[in-house]
């Protein structure tokens, strides 16, 4: 990330900072950025399971949030929570445009993990859990993702999904059971 | 997290996941990208050219197949009117969208057709397939009588039947006449003695056999006397056969029977049997000619015969 920042709109808070945006100033959106792409890319990463294209969901939420500038209505959510939104939404989109692309242009999973740093078997159990993440529904995944890494409240999270709450317990109860009953059988727990 | 989704050693293990910090030099290829125009569309390049099922049709299979059940729906309702407003020709009857469409005047009720009253029982089936089934005036009273019997004695199928099956068609049809009030009980028996005196030779002769073996009987058992002892409406045989000879004994005689039948009322139990047997015996005197042509043929109380 850029270092620099001007001075005159570090204090500023995030509504403002999309004013700023909808002016069309590259220096707003690089300050919201900072303050909030990570999410963007936390997301993407553990739902693709690819940096690259964690990248290019975050940027692109980003450039979205770019676009929409002057539609941005203060006093809502908050630049977090729709930047989880679009991040979510457009890493179900790759998910599903996986599907019909053939299976050599499926990215791998990339490995991570500075094999140097990390015991061999650290590195099982994160590739073990990647797999049973990587294994799971499409929007179980997302409610995975959600729920347990984002922490999101389950109604924040059936909202993302479009779903009523309801429905969002079902599918997350759903997603646990699985991913508890992979990893149990991957032999990576204690 | 509100609750604990998973064992411990489950979330341990789930907590490997980390994520890497985001790439060095991110918010300047972000900022590149802008400078360049290189924006997304609103949507991807390749999201145009695929379905998108989740926000087409909603997430869960319930929306589906609700959507599913509303498109057909849909499409059968839009039928139903078609078909009753006469887009495919003629209007046709269909409830509740005809009955609408006829209320707010967009279409005249089409006419429905008639319905031929449901046959009562198997032998007016049998009639209407070999062609009576015209729109006739129904015939009331005895008329009825006689044209059902015409109509079983001309169907073939029927003549064919056991007699018993023939016996329970024929008595249906009769119950069923009665209680369509076509006919009354009075009329049915007028139907019946005229039947049974078209009835053949053999049959006929049958009938007065039997009548002269009632008339026999009754002279041999006790005299009904009490009206408890003769049905209502009818008479016994045996009694109508007295009441004819009585009718032709002589006066002198008449008037004996008279007075001892007078003395029945009073006397003893042995006056009462010496009373009965005088009775018997100027009675018998007189019936001992042949029976056959004194009775009438159509006297009541001979339907079981008859049938």
């Amino acid at each position: 990330m850029m270092a620099t920042q001007p001075q005159h709109l570090i204090d500023q808070n995030d509504d403002a900072l999309m004013a700023q945006v909808a002016a069309r100033d590259t220096s707003a959106l690089r300050l919201l950025a900072d303050r909030h792409a990570e999410i963007a890319w936390r997301i993407a990463y553990r739902m693709l399971g690819d940096r690259q294209e964690a990248e290019d969901v975050a940027q692109e939420a980003l450039l979205r949030l770019w676009q929409h500038a002057d539609r941005w209505q203060p006093g809502g959510s908050g630049v977090a929570a729709w930047l989880t939104r679009v991040a979510t939404n457009a890493c179900l989109d790759r998910l599903r445009r996986r599907r019909f692309v053939a299976d050599d242009a499926v990215p791998e999973r990339a490995d991570e993990s500075p094999l140097a740093d990390e015991t061999i078997e650290e590195d099982e159990v994160r590739n073990a859990v990647a797999n049973c993440i990587e294994a799971l529904p499409d929007r179980q995944r997302a409610a995975i993702v959600l729920t347990y890494y984002e922490e999101r409240q389950n109604r924040m999270a059936a909202e993302i999904l479009a779903m009523q709450v309801k429905a969002f317990e079902s599918l997350l109860f759903r997603a646990r059971g699985s991913l508890r009953d992979c990893v149990e059988s991957k032999g990576v727990v204690a | 997290m509100s609750e604990p989704a998973f064992p411990p050693n489950v979330s341990a293990a789930l907590d490997r996941l980390t994520v890497p910090p985001l790439p060095q030099g991110f918010g300047d290829r972000l900022i590149a990208r802008i400078e360049a125009g290189d924006l997304p569309h609103i949507a991807t390049d390749v999201a145009q050219h695929l379905p998108s099922p989740r926000r087409r049709f909603g997430g869960s299979g319930w929306r589906r197949s609700g959507g599913i059940v509303a498109i057909a729906a849909t499409f059968s309702l839009a039928t139903a009117t078609a078909a009753a407003s006469g887009f495919f020709g003629e209007p046709i009857y269909v409830p509740v969208v005809s009955d609408a469409l006829a209320k707010a005047d967009l279409v005249e009720l089409p006419k429905r057709e008639q319905i031929a009253p449901k046959p009562a029982a198997q032998a007016t089936n049998m009639s209407a397939e070999n062609g009576d089934a015209k729109i006739q005036p129904t015939p009331q009273g005895r008329e009825a009588v006689r044209s059902l019997y015409q109509r079983l004695r001309d169907d073939p199928e029927f003549r064919t039947l056991p007699r018993h099956e023939r016996m329970a068609i024929a008595r249906q049809e009769i119950r069923t006449l009665v209680q369509n009030g076509d006919v009354t009980i009075p009329e049915l028996r007028h139907a019946m003695a005229e039947h049974r005196l078209r009835t053949d030779p053999a049959t006929r002769q049958a009938v007065r056999r039997e009548i002269v073996r009632r008339k026999l009987q009754s002279e041999a058992a006790p005299v009904a006397t009490t009206p408890a002892d003769v049905p209502e409406g009818r008479l016994q045989p045996g009694v109508e056969a007295r009441r004819e000879a009585f009718r032709e004994l002589a006066p002198e005689q008449q008037g004996r029977i008279l007075e001892l039948r007078h003395q029945l009322r009073n006397a003893t139990s042995a006056e009462r049997r010496a009373i009965r047997q005088e009775l018997r015996a100027m009675l018998q005197s007189h019936t001992d000619a042949p029976v056959e042509e004194k009775i009438e043929p159509a006297s009541e109380g001979n339907e079981t015969v008859a049938r």
